[in-house]
């Protein structure tokens, strides 16, 4: 008989849709698979992420109704504030699951009319989007959506949006905080806070603004660590830039993980030519940490962007192969330039 | 005609006058939506509408002397929520605003922005439903009273690309063979490249070994004679 005690981990309470892992404790999907490898496994439970909205916010949208599309599909708490679109609308819009799908990664072996070595004739072909080897995670199809009433009728939603801070007269950051504390009072199991474009002109207070916001990011911090919740932040960062150039680092030293997105639009520069297969770039500004002393290091930290029809992949950034020599006046990079000898033709050996 | 371009889907439409002629900014905006036939009624956007109508909102400027910047943004927002405006109309002129927050912010409101950026030349900005961003150019004459814009195409500077002749690159032949030299290109043998498993030869490992003048089999000296095995 020996007298081993076995320790149990009592505090480690399964919740649909929370993984556990290793490095980060317990971790939500944010809905995409390629944000989640880069994340490490997703979002830690406990944390703050911000994202930093592109100009026109078409991307960052995107992102968010992957986020809602997860929390409604593990059924979790849901509390939507946004101020510059109807909230109810855009949870109406969320994407549905995929159906579960087995590894059909199809795999292209180089086609057999290449001669090539042997070695490397059996190789995939090269994948440059992130993903994860085990494809357990729910996927969302961006082109279907839910039935209307399937959404009314959930009932684990708060909304708070333009007419309710009109009614309720307060400023909005009060509101928010006591909203939240009163959900949590109800105690659910997991709260997925989602509060889009703040810093946008309508949550804009007057000069006390730097300041409000600092302290209602201070009060989410702590009602995020001590509750079972994980926060999805967007701000439009160019236009925070614009109030307070500082206020973005001081934004950035609250949140655990911050994530800029910046899109090719073709209006303000011309695009890159290298550039031409991907809709925009995305900046890892912070990393998450809570339960470990390191973050989780990113395979690459180029990385792009690309929104196909159904899904929002994220790939490394890859330049296409310089084949022919392009004029200065098509942006090139520098260095090739220099290298392609400028005006001399002949490949010569 | 400019008003084609504006008049629409956008609920809140802003001009913006780098020039500096606001004092024109009622009767440019009256032209353009008389050319449509539309009604509309000024308005500080304090008083709440009750009908079907357009608003032209006054000058920025003005406003923002009589309201702070977020009386502005909050009372924008309402009329884009009241369903009985069908557009909103904005002007604001760069050199009178005070603000520097305000001219983005509201570029960040609106779905259509009409930047005047000289005495005939202006550019429109559209904001679709789907996040597709649209940017044209257009020359105008706004300031004689005349509605009519021409779009400017910005032609790409396309310096003349030599046409790389690929046959005259280097010193190898990269296109173009003869019949006799495909043929014996093709049947080349590569140095890693996979045998297709009809032409592989037999499976048994040969050692083919031609002794040399020099060689010679030594019988008496082989020190294997004695092992008896086959």
């Amino acid at each position: 008989m020996s007298s081993f005690v076995k320790i149990k981990k009592e505090n480690n309470v399964e919740i649909a849709g929370v993984k556990t892992s290793i490095r980060n404790w317990q971790i939500v999907s944010t809905g995409s698979e390629s944000f989640n490898f880069i994340l490490g496994g997703g979002l830690e439970l406990n944390s703050i992420t911000l994202i930093g909205e592109d100009k026109y916010g078409k991307y960052s949208d995107i992102l968010t109704k992957l986020f809602l599309a997860d929390s409604f599909h593990h059924n979790h708490h849901i509390y939507f504030a946004s101020l510059d679109n109807d909230p109810k609308k855009i949870m109406k819009e969320i994407p549905m699951p995929n159906e579960y799908q087995k590894d059909t990664k199809t795999e292209e072996t180089i086609s057999n009319d290449l001669r090539i070595a042997f070695r490397y004739q059996d190789l995939p072909k090269i994948d440059s989007v992130q993903r994860g080897s085990s494809q357990n995670s729910v996927t969302y199809d961006l082109t279907k959506k839910y039935e209307k009433d399937v959404i009314e009728r959930y009932e684990k939603i708060n909304y708070y949006s333009f007419n309710e801070q009109q009614q309720r007269g307060e400023n909005v950051f009060d509101s928010i905080i006591r909203d939240l504390q009163s959900t949590l009072a109800q105690k659910p199991e997991l709260l997925r806070v989602c509060i889009s474009s703040i810093g946008s002109p309508l949550w804009f207070t007057g000069e006390s603004f730097s300041s409000d916001l600092i302290t209602f990011l201070t009060q989410l911090k702590s009602i995020t660590r001590y509750n079972n919740v994980v926060c999805y932040l967007t701000m439009p960062l160019h236009l925070i830039n614009l109030i307070d150039e500082q206020l973005i680092f001081k934004i950035r030293r609250l949140v655990d993980c911050n994530i800029n997105l910046e899109s090719f639009n073709n209006i303000e520069k011309q695009t890159n030519a290298v550039f031409k297969q991907y809709h925009g770039l995305l900046h890892i500004k912070k990393m998450h940490s809570i339960a470990a002393l390191q973050s989780h290091k990113p395979e690459a930290f180029d990385l792009a962007f690309k929104l196909k029809s159904n899904r929002f992949l994220i790939e490394k950034l890859h330049l296409p192969p310089e084949l022919q020599e392009n004029d200065s006046s098509e942006i090139s990079m520098s260095c090739s330039s220099i290298a392609s000898g400028g005006g001399n033709k002949s490949l010569d050996f | 005609m400019i008003s084609t371009q504006i008049i629409g889907n956008y609920k809140f439409v802003l001009f913006v006058d780098d020039v500096g002629i606001e004092r024109n900014s009622v009767k440019i905006l009256d032209n353009i939506l008389r050319e449509a036939n539309l009604l509309y009624e000024i308005n500080d956007g304090s008083v709440t509408v009750l009908k079907q109508t357009n608003v032209i909102l006054e000058a920025i400027s003005r406003l923002e002397l009589e309201y702070n910047e977020k009386d502005i943004f909050t009372n924008i927002q309402k009329l884009k929520l009241n369903e009985n405006v069908s557009q909103i109309f904005a002007w604001i002129s760069s050199n009178n605003v005070h603000s520097k927050i305000l001219i983005p912010f509201l570029e960040h409101m609106s779905e259509l922005i009409v930047t005047i950026k000289s005495n005939n030349q202006l550019s429109i900005l559209s904001k679709s439903k789907s996040g597709n961003v649209k940017l044209k150019e257009y020359h105008h004459e706004l300031m004689n009273n005349k509605t009519m814009i021409k779009e400017i195409k910005i032609e790409k500077v396309q310096e003349q690309k030599e046409d790389v002749n690929v046959d005259n690159i280097g010193t190898f032949k990269i296109g173009q063979f003869t019949a006799e030299e495909l043929e014996a290109k093709r049947n080349l043998k590569l140095p890693f490249e996979k045998i297709n498993s009809i032409n592989q030869e037999k499976k048994e490992a040969k050692i083919i070994y031609t002794p040399d003048n020099v060689d010679d089999f030594d019988e008496e000296d082989d020190p294997d004679n004695d092992l008896q095995f086959i």
